[in-house]
């Protein structure tokens, strides 16, 4: 007897609710911020600094606030009543519960941010020491805002999709992937320049990303031939073929693994060798689509089973 | 004794009069697009079609409360009832994608967002409001009232014990005759 899928995103749907588009941009930004932080956090521990490397310093850590803070708004969009956990963050009291652990890392990291922008615009002066300790600290709290958007799926256990090994590196890859390339894109603008370090990191995390693609895919159909019950049999092989050649199979080759990381990886290869900025930022415009797709994708493919004995 | 449903589909078959889903929002005034309890159908329109009736399971460890952020979810200790705390409940949805029965219900409100608050099957100890004119919390007897209705005897409910003790009877009957298919329940 097959088993009764449920499909969430994206509006199908039979029953519950779904989560949509604004939870996959709130994933995304998620991501996003934690490896803008990380850029910049990386780019101060250099030890030969250059003015692109001071610029991306910089946006790195004070883009990751408010990055983080728009993907805030597009999940209070979405879900209006969340604000009152914004007002009363005590709400947030079952620390069982991934969402309620990842908004209280949330909170931690923005209270650093908030601290190292006030220093870095000159409102307040840290110490030397301290202020690599705050920064080392709040690198700490961007990783895990990054890991809070992959382990948040992970809590859905009868999601399979959304259980898959692969989910918290792919993440955390790619969060840090789209980090870069926005400082990229920023450093190229403002002071006409780039470094090969960042491409070279970029270009890294991308191969990373493509073999991890690869178990993600050889995992989930692992899942769905082998899996000890059949309802996660089921909604694994109907989120697979959603992937592989079904209705999200456009968005997750042409668009994830194509726009995202095959395309990028030409570009940045072309810019070794010849230096144009344009090629430069189409490659990190590239990393920054693909992320988004992903989540997108991750989302929207999601299936469940019903539970059959 | 935890209170339970037996969903009991191949013994007794739903034959998807939907008078469960009536009752239901009858009697705890439900608004549109929430279903405490809806029949879905497996295998439409071919062989081996089904019919199960899905409320909350009201689950010995409910996934939808390790998830709930805010603690909202909450199992009563003395029948096992799966509740909602509405006040402080903040409509994440997180209980939706944690639930795999597609229990937790959301009223879709405008372009943007929903109502917020999650809704599910509380053996009809809650309605949909859950306080009275004066703000005071209701408690009902738990009383479900999609099982009193159900013309099929597909929906079972009461103390665990008690409904493990009916299966097995109807199973043995079966068995006597030669006609058990298998056996299917949900605890």
């Amino acid at each position: 007897m097959p088993d009764y899928i449920f499909f969430y995103g994206l509006g199908i749907h039979e029953l519950g609710k779904p989560w949509g588009v604004a939870i996959a941009t709130y994933l995304f930004l998620g991501g996003l911020a934690g490896g803008a932080y990380l850029a910049g956090y990386f780019m101060s521990l250099l030890k030969t600094k250059t003015e692109f490397t001071r610029s991306v310093e910089n946006f790195g850590v004070i883009s990751s606030g408010i990055i983080l803070i728009t993907g805030l708004m597009s999940l209070i969009l979405d879900h209006p009543n969340v604000i009152y956990a914004v007002f009363n963050p005590f709400l947030f009291r079952n620390l069982y519960s991934w969402l309620a652990l990842g908004s209280w890392i949330i909170l931690l990291f923005l209270l650093f941010w908030f601290v190292l922008v006030m220093d870095l615009r000159g409102y307040i002066k840290i110490p030397g020491k301290w202020k690599l300790i705050t920064g080392s600290v709040n690198a700490f709290f961007a990783f895990m805002v990054i890991l809070y958007t992959a382990l948040l799926l992970r809590d859905a256990r009868f999601v399979p999709l959304w259980t898959s090994n692969a989910i918290p590196p792919l993440f955390i890859v790619s969060g840090i992937s789209t980090g870069l390339a926005a400082c990229l894109i920023y450093g190229i603008l403002k002071v006409r320049g780039s470094d090969v370090r960042i491409k070279k990191a970029d270009v890294s995390l991308i191969a990373i990303e493509l073999l991890l693609v690869g178990y993600f895919l050889w995992d989930l159909g692992n899942i769905s031939s082998s899996a000890d019950y059949s309802f996660v049999r089921a909604g694994a092989g109907a989120s697979l073929s959603f992937m592989i050649s079904g209705t999200f199979s456009t968005m997750f080759l042409a668009g994830f693994v194509g726009v995202g990381l095959v395309l990028p990886l030409i570009f940045y290869s072309i810019s070794f060798f010849r230096k144009t900025e344009i090629v430069e930022i189409l490659s990190a415009i590239s990393v920054l689509a693909g992320g988004y797709i992903f989540r997108v994708v991750i989302i929207a493919a999601a299936a469940k089973a019903i539970v059959l004995p | 004794m935890p209170l339970k449903f037996l969903m009991d589909v191949f013994h007794s078959p739903c034959i998807k009069c939907k008078g469960c889903e009536a009752i239901c929002k009858n009697q705890n005034d439900t608004p549109e697009g929430v279903f405490r309890i809806r029949v879905v159908t497996i295998n439409e329109g071919q062989e081996g079609q089904i019919n199960i009736p899905m409320p909350c399971l009201h689950c010995n460890d409910p996934p939808c409360m390790k998830v709930c952020p805010t603690g909202a979810i909450y199992k009563r200790s003395e029948d096992g009832v799966v509740l909602v705390t509405k006040d402080i409940c903040i409509g994440c949805g997180y209980c939706a994608t944690a639930c795999p029965f597609g229990a937790p219900q959301f009223r879709a409100k405008g372009a943007f967002g929903l109502d917020g608050k999650m809704d599910k099957c509380t053996f009809c100890v809650q309605p949909y409001n859950p306080e009275d004119a004066s703000g005071n919390e209701i408690f009902r007897d738990p009383k479900s009232r999609c099982s009193m209705i159900c013309p099929t005897g597909t929906i079972n409910f009461g103390e665990q014990a008690d409904l493990a003790k009916k299966l097995r009877e109807r199973a043995a009957e079966k068995m006597a005759a030669g006609t058990l298919e298998s056996i299917f329940i949900f605890f």
